[in-house]
């Protein structure tokens, strides 16, 4: 299992080519400095059936593999490519999924939908997760948790049932929720007699009161008193995002030691001017490793 | 069988919402204040039948943060979880530990502006040091001690006045010598208030290994959470002629509580304790549950423990 991964929003297809080259510049050096050799690459699409207003407009951005090609001529890394299967037909599906194997890609985070509420023409997670397993089964399949979700030990077990072997979770900023799941899924494990998935935890940082609402758009929940805490001053952002981090990686490496786990941590910086604090959170993580 | 009711109690859906459409400048400090009277009325007619009533300290950001109103050059920065609960609470950071009067901290944060007289029987929940020392920095033991003390002198001049201190760190961590001798020599100190009861609550915690030194503090009475300890265990060397809160209200729960468990667990507790002894009280902190389910709770064990 990796200890980190880092996650990174391919650039807008509006970018010039010199701000894509500066901002790829920037990634690989936090991937040299920081010995990371998996980045996970979101496909970042507009999710307007939201009920809140989008904090932050939506702008198109480059596809994720085309992103990682161009990543790869520069260094060399494994990407991690997250789909989100229930989009696209069936047969397209398939499609894609033949030709990003070609590619050499073998690990993907297979992502569901905004809502249960809409009807999607392609294959549900599982579903998905069940078609690649059995044509192509080399893949490493990954899915998102969410600790705060109704009965998520319950729903990562169905996953990884179905053949996903990992799991990132969505950004947090509170442990509780993580410890409680975490603790459930190893009796459920235990009792299927299955061995523990690898779970990434995700960490964020913030620089303003604009990064911490379009999180919670996105929807990462905060506890009211740490979402008071940091959006109190908004100079004070940054710091306050960054102490509530060590705070929380003080507890959740307390809970690995305790429980005897192995968690590894997905990094993001949600917004591009972030990037460097991103790198501030992996030094964090390696220092306590 | 009495009930007692102690810590920050909830606030309701309608006074988190004002508060919060206070911050935000939608209400006035008028509006805020008329729906904290509200919270207020509500739960003293909860306990209308209580011997000993508490205000709710409503008016409590937490249980330590008005102390920050009768000391200088205090910072309230930090966020700390609450022991091992989803709270959180703001450190007091002390810059150069000195006294300040404050008639605010007694007229408003105690007797919320007048709602309540001096004289009336009442039940004000403290942090103990330990718990105190654990949120704040650059304050020691016998400045916290001081800080408390000052305003135990205030309340003992009214008379009539439970104070339970708050101590979840027994059964939390280790606690070193010099801090016992500490929390002995605090407890001697309470020994002069004459119209004062002192309850040491204890709470989140098993506490077995600490009950030896608990009672050693010359406390009038001590509280026990009974969803982290046995009966048995608290109880079988229970100190004569003191008083016991007996954490029976589950707050780590919001199921309410069964009558045949009320009515086995007093049927324990009552081979060990004259009833009149008892406060039927909250295991731990009442604010960690909604508002609505824990009023439940105290109507369900006022119906119950009424026996």
């Amino acid at each position: 299992m990796e200890k980190i991964i880092f996650k990174v929003i391919p650039p807008p297809v509006d970018w010039e080519k010199e701000k894509i080259r500066n901002f790829s510049k920037k990634i690989i050096k936090i991937l040299e400095n920081n010995e990371i050799k998996f980045l996970n690459l979101p496909e970042v699409v507009d999710e307007s059936s939201r009920k809140e207003k989008r904090t932050v407009p939506y702008r198109e951005k480059i596809d994720n593999i085309k992103f990682y090609s161009v990543l790869n001529k520069k260094f060399e890394f494994k990407p991690i490519i997250n789909k989100i299967c229930v989009r696209i037909k069936k047969k397209d599906f398939e499609e894609w999924i033949l030709r990003i194997y070609k590619k050499g890609i073998r690990h993907l985070v297979l992502v569901g939908g905004e809502s249960s509420k809409i009807k999607y023409p392609g294959y549900s997670v599982i579903e998905s997760a069940k078609f690649i397993k059995k044509n192509f089964p080399d893949i490493k399949l990954g899915g998102i948790t969410i600790f705060t979700r109704y009965k998520e030990p319950y729903r990562i077990l169905e996953k990884m049932k179905s053949g996903i072997e990992f799991f990132v979770s969505q950004i947090i900023f509170e442990t509780s929720n993580m410890k409680q799941v975490l603790l459930h899924l190893w009796r459920l494990v235990k009792l299927e007699q299955m061995k523990f998935p690898d779970i990434y935890v995700s960490l964020a940082p913030a620089k303003r009161i604009k990064d911490i609402e379009f999180m919670k758009w996105l929807g990462v929940e905060f506890p009211t008193a740490v979402h008071f805490y940091i959006t109190e001053n908004e100079r004070k952002v940054e710091s306050r995002t960054f102490e509530v981090i060590e705070r929380m990686l003080d507890e959740i490496f307390d809970f690995m030691r305790k429980e005897r786990l192995k968690l590894g941590f997905n990094v993001e910086h949600v917004m591009y001017s972030n990037l460097e604090l991103s790198e501030k959170i992996i030094k964090e993580i390696r220092r306590r490793l | 069988m009495k009930i007692i009711l102690h810590g920050v109690y909830p606030r309701s859906e309608k006074l988190v919402q004002a508060t919060r459409d206070y911050d935000r400048k939608r209400i006035t400090q008028e509006e805020l204040n008329q729906v904290f009277k509200e919270d207020i009325n509500a739960l003293r007619e909860l306990q209308k039948n209580f011997e000993y009533k508490t205000q709710g300290q409503f008016y409590f950001q937490d249980l330590l943060r008005p102390f920050s109103e009768i000391t200088e050059e205090v910072e309230i920065n930090g966020l700390k979880r609450f022991y091992e609960t989803n709270c959180f609470y703001r450190t007091l950071i002390f810059k150069n530990f000195k006294l300040k009067e404050n008639e605010n901290f007694f007229n408003h944060y105690l007797l919320c502006d007048g709602m309540f007289e001096k004289e009336e029987k009442l039940v004000f929940t403290f942090p103990f040091v330990f718990f105190f020392k654990e949120y704040s920095r650059g304050i020691r033991v016998p400045e916290i001690k001081e800080l408390l003390l000052y305003v135990i002198s205030e309340i003992d001049k009214w008379g009539n006045k439970i104070i339970v201190f708050y101590e979840p760190s027994f059964g939390w961590r280790n606690l070193d010598e010099d801090e016992r001798k500490e929390a002995k020599l605090f407890a001697e100190e309470l020994k002069k208030f004459k119209n004062t009861k002192f309850f040491l609550h204890t709470f989140f915690f098993d506490v077995e290994k600490e009950i030896p030194f608990i009672f050693s503090l010359d406390f009038d009475g001590y509280g026990f959470d009974f969803y982290s300890n046995s009966v048995q265990k608290i109880m079988q060397n229970f100190p004569k002629n003191k008083f016991l809160l007996a954490g029976i209200i589950n707050t780590d729960s919001t199921l309410i509580e069964k009558r045949e468990m009320i009515v086995d667990f007093i049927d324990k507790i009552s081979k060990f304790i004259d009833t009149d002894k008892i406060y039927l009280c909250p295991s731990g902190v009442p604010e960690l549950l909604p508002r609505e389910i824990m009023d439940e709770k105290i109507k369900n064990l006022n119906k119950i423990g009424g026996l």
